[in-house]
């Protein structure tokens, strides 16, 4: 990957890659580019708002995550399930978030229009470029593979029911299913579809990863505190309809690695592989022979029609705004919201942990009222999803920095923007009223339901809005340095950039969450702990003011 | 390597490579601790109310249990017989599983199943006696699931115990079904 691009023909890389049809060359070069861009091109230095000395790419930070969450499924599972569980689990997981990452990520991993402008114009052969990106996109999903299935890997190896024929075998599984996986992906798109995958698809794509973010993170919490042993049991009597799933087949092969595996299993999945992958060479290499301006690879080109000038936003929206700069941000923002797909499937995702916390409340009979009950475990979950509803925020105006169209952003830069502050807070004001606030009342709605008191559920949703509104000016804070949309998305950058802020914010929030545990045991508790939540609010949005004033005058100067 | 370096491709992929291998060695300690994990791998067991005491010291006494005082209980109540018995000292009264499972086979039997799984070495223990000593012939096909599930899973002390209380189950139950035995004739040579 990192080989001189003016290497001479002589190598036996070289000579295969003639005999392949590819040029050599311009292939190297290609693919050096793409890998140069994948850690720290320019466009990861913008997309992040990272500084030239920054050392840790948004990759690294995916590539990381990737890592806990195959390191927490292990811990979970470990010596608590059988080695075809294990496998099962792990392999099913590995394999379903390769291909989400790969539909959510298709423009970025698979078909980037851009190219196009870069590379449209140069002596690039069609069947090298195709080779160049195909080994990107080979690299790519190697390393996740890597990433999702090292230490399945290795702490299968301590299972009791494992040998050593046990890590051979996981490595091969694992090939075999995410090769699959992705092969049959790129075949479906570019055979049935239009070459990418439909706007409604990824949407669905990107909750899929929300589900498995939950199940990792606090199913795995649950499971630990379960005191009905149903992982063990679901493990003990896993249901027959398993046996018909492709990670069924696979783990099945990985537990008999010791003793007599069926080996024909891997054996057809190669097989399958190398038909399947022929197919995704011709087909994708004719989608990039039609990538032109316009075409299925291109954003759509029909918009909603904007509004009159002098007409920005509704009655929301001057309800809900001070000033004509609060006024533009906001409607610049819930334009965005209702116009990008990318935008909207990137944001949603950080709502799930909240919603999920409840739905597993609700499933478990856990979502007891904090205000009455004492049991700890029948409280928990209430009070996590409320203050869950902190990361939202920092996530989704993180996200608000990347667009497609990021290079109109200098309409903005020129505009008299005279208060950056209040700019920030119509967009802060756009995501918590039009997407944090419905989530409240829902959430208001469940919890005056299930405790059958309105007022429990008042007070304690009262105190949810206030860490939604602090943490609003906590993202002012750490995020908003520069004008929204202005940065383009790449690989990793919209999953990475946010995570040590996102972190920082939630484990702040949960904090918190301790000592409103303790604070509704009495009236007078809660009040003292409802009043400093508000100064605490109230001291951020100061804060928030200084801090948002000095950063967009050191991006102007920047830009 | 310096700052400069390491902002180079080979540097990024050394960082790269660097977290792969924290995560190797992490990855294999935790293979080799596998001791560790299983200390936390246990059953919790509840509290039995006072109110409930009597009629499980009634049930450890004369084998039986009230049965309209145990209708009126949940499920949830039911079980915490089952913890009460679990978690009394060595020996435990030998009556009580008998009385429980004759008053509700399906829960106590499942709940029993469920420590075999789930709990630690002294609990799937003390679960196998439970099961022993409740002599329920529904027993026996569950305890056949639980040896093949434990064979697979190399635990063969475990094994052992259980294939022991099933062939003791087994002869039971195959006395029981004797129509000679049941008719309390005895085979000539015997007499």
């Amino acid at each position: 990957m990192s080989a001189r691009t003016d290497a001479p023909d002589t190598t036996l890389t070289d000579r295969v890659l003639r005999r392949l049809g590819v040029r050599p060359r311009p292939f190297r070069a290609l693919l050096r580019a793409y890998v140069l861009m994948d850690f720290r091109s320019q466009q990861f230095g913008r997309a992040t708002a990272a500084k030239p000395k920054d050392l840790i790419t948004p990759l690294f930070w995916v590539v990381g995550q990737y890592l806990l969450l195959s390191f927490i499924t292990s811990a979970v599972l470990f010596a608590r399930v059988s080695a075809f569980f294990f496998a099962l689990v792990h392999l099913g997981v590995s394999m379903l978030v390769i291909g989400t990452s790969l539909v959510v990520e298709f423009n970025e991993v698979v078909l980037d229009a851009e190219d196009l402008n870069v590379v449209g114009h140069q002596p690039v052969p069609l069947r090298t470029y195709s080779a160049a990106r195909l080994t990107n996109l080979l690299g790519y999903v190697l390393m996740m593979t890597a990433a999702l299935n090292l230490f399945p890997a290795i702490v299968g190896l301590g299972l009791r029911d494992t040998g050593w024929a046990y890590l051979p075998a996981y490595v091969a599984a694992a090939l075999v299913g995410n090769l699959a996986v992705v092969g049959v992906l790129l075949l479906l798109y570019t055979t049935l579809m239009s070459g990418r995958p439909s706007d409604a698809a990824r949407e669905v794509l990107a909750w899929t990863q929300t589900i498995l973010i939950m199940i990792a993170f606090y199913g795995g919490q649950l499971v630990l505190r379960d005191g009905q042993d149903r992982l063990e049991m679901a493990a003990y009597n896993s249901p027959g309809w398993l046996e018909y799933l492709p990670p069924a087949w696979l783990a099945h092969f990985v537990d008999g690695a010791s003793s007599g595996a069926a080996w024909w299993i891997p054996g057809a999945g190669v097989l399958f592989n190398a038909a399947v992958w022929a197919l995704v060479m011709t087909r994708v290499s004719a989608l990039y022979g039609r990538v032109q301006p316009g075409g299925a690879a291109w954003q759509r080109a029909t918009l909603p029609r904007l509004r009159e000038p002098g007409a920005l936003g509704g009655t929301w929206a001057r309800l809900l705004t001070r000033s004509r700069q609060e006024r533009a941000a906001f409607w610049l923002c819930s334009t965005m919201l209702g116009r990008d797909q990318d935008l909207r499937m990137r944001s949603w995702p950080s709502l799930g942990m909240a919603l999920a916390l409840v739905l597993l409340g609700l499933f478990m009979g856990q979502l007891g009222d904090p205000f009455v009950s004492r049991n700890m475990a029948n409280v928990v979950l209430p009070i996590a999803a409320l203050y869950l509803l902190a990361y939202p925020l920092p996530a989704i105006i993180h996200n608000l920095n990347f667009s497609r169209d990021h290079a109109a952003s200098w309409l903005l830069w020129s505009a008299p923007v005279a208060d950056c502050f209040a700019f920030t807070e119509g967009l802060r004001k756009a995501v918590t009223y039009k997407i944090l606030l419905p989530l409240v009342v829902a959430l208001f709605v469940v919890f005056a339901l299930v405790w059958r008191d309105p007022l429990h559920a008042l007070l304690h949703m009262a105190a949810g809005w206030l860490v939604v509104v602090g943490a609003g000016h906590a993202a002012q804070i750490g995020i908003m340095r520069r004008f929204p949309f202005s940065a383009p998305a790449s690989r990793g950058a919209i999953t990475g950039g946010v995570a040590l802020f996102g972190g920082a914010v939630s484990a702040t929030a949960m904090s918190l969450a301790a000592v409103h545990y303790f604070a509704v045991r009495s009236p007078a508790g809660f009040a003292a702990y409802f009043a400093a939540l508000a100064a605490l609010v109230l001291a951020l949005r100061i804060a928030a003011r200084h801090v948002v004033q000095q950063k967009f005058a050191a991006a102007e100067s920047y830009e | 390597m310096n700052r400069q370096e390491l902002r180079t491709l080979r540097g990024q992929l050394s960082l790269l490579g660097a977290m792969f291998a924290v995560s190797v060695v992490l990855a294999a300690v935790m293979a080799a601790e596998r001791p560790f994990f299983e200390k936390f791998i246990a059953e919790k067991y509840g509290v039995l109310p006072a109110g409930m005491k009597t009629l499980a010291d009634g049930a450890a006494d004369s084998g039986k249990i009230d049965p309209e005082a145990f209708s009126k209980l949940t499920a949830v109540e039911r079980l915490l017989f089952y913890d009460d018995w679990m978690t009394r000292p060595d020996p435990p009264p030998p009556r009580t599983p008998a009385a429980l499972v004759a008053a509700d086979p399906v829960l106590y039997l499942a709940r029993a199943e469920r420590s075999l799984v789930g709990g630690s070495d002294s609990q799937k223990a003390r679960a196998l006696k439970f099961l022993e000593l409740a002599g329920s012939r529904d027993a026996i096909p569950l305890l056949q699931k639980a040896r093949q599930w434990s064979i697979k899973r190399r635990t063969s002390d475990l094994t052992a115990k259980i294939a022991d209380v099933l062939a003791r189950l087994e002869r039971q139950s195959a006395v029981v079904n004797d129509p000679f035995v049941t008719a309390g004739i005895t085979p000539e040579g015997e007499r």
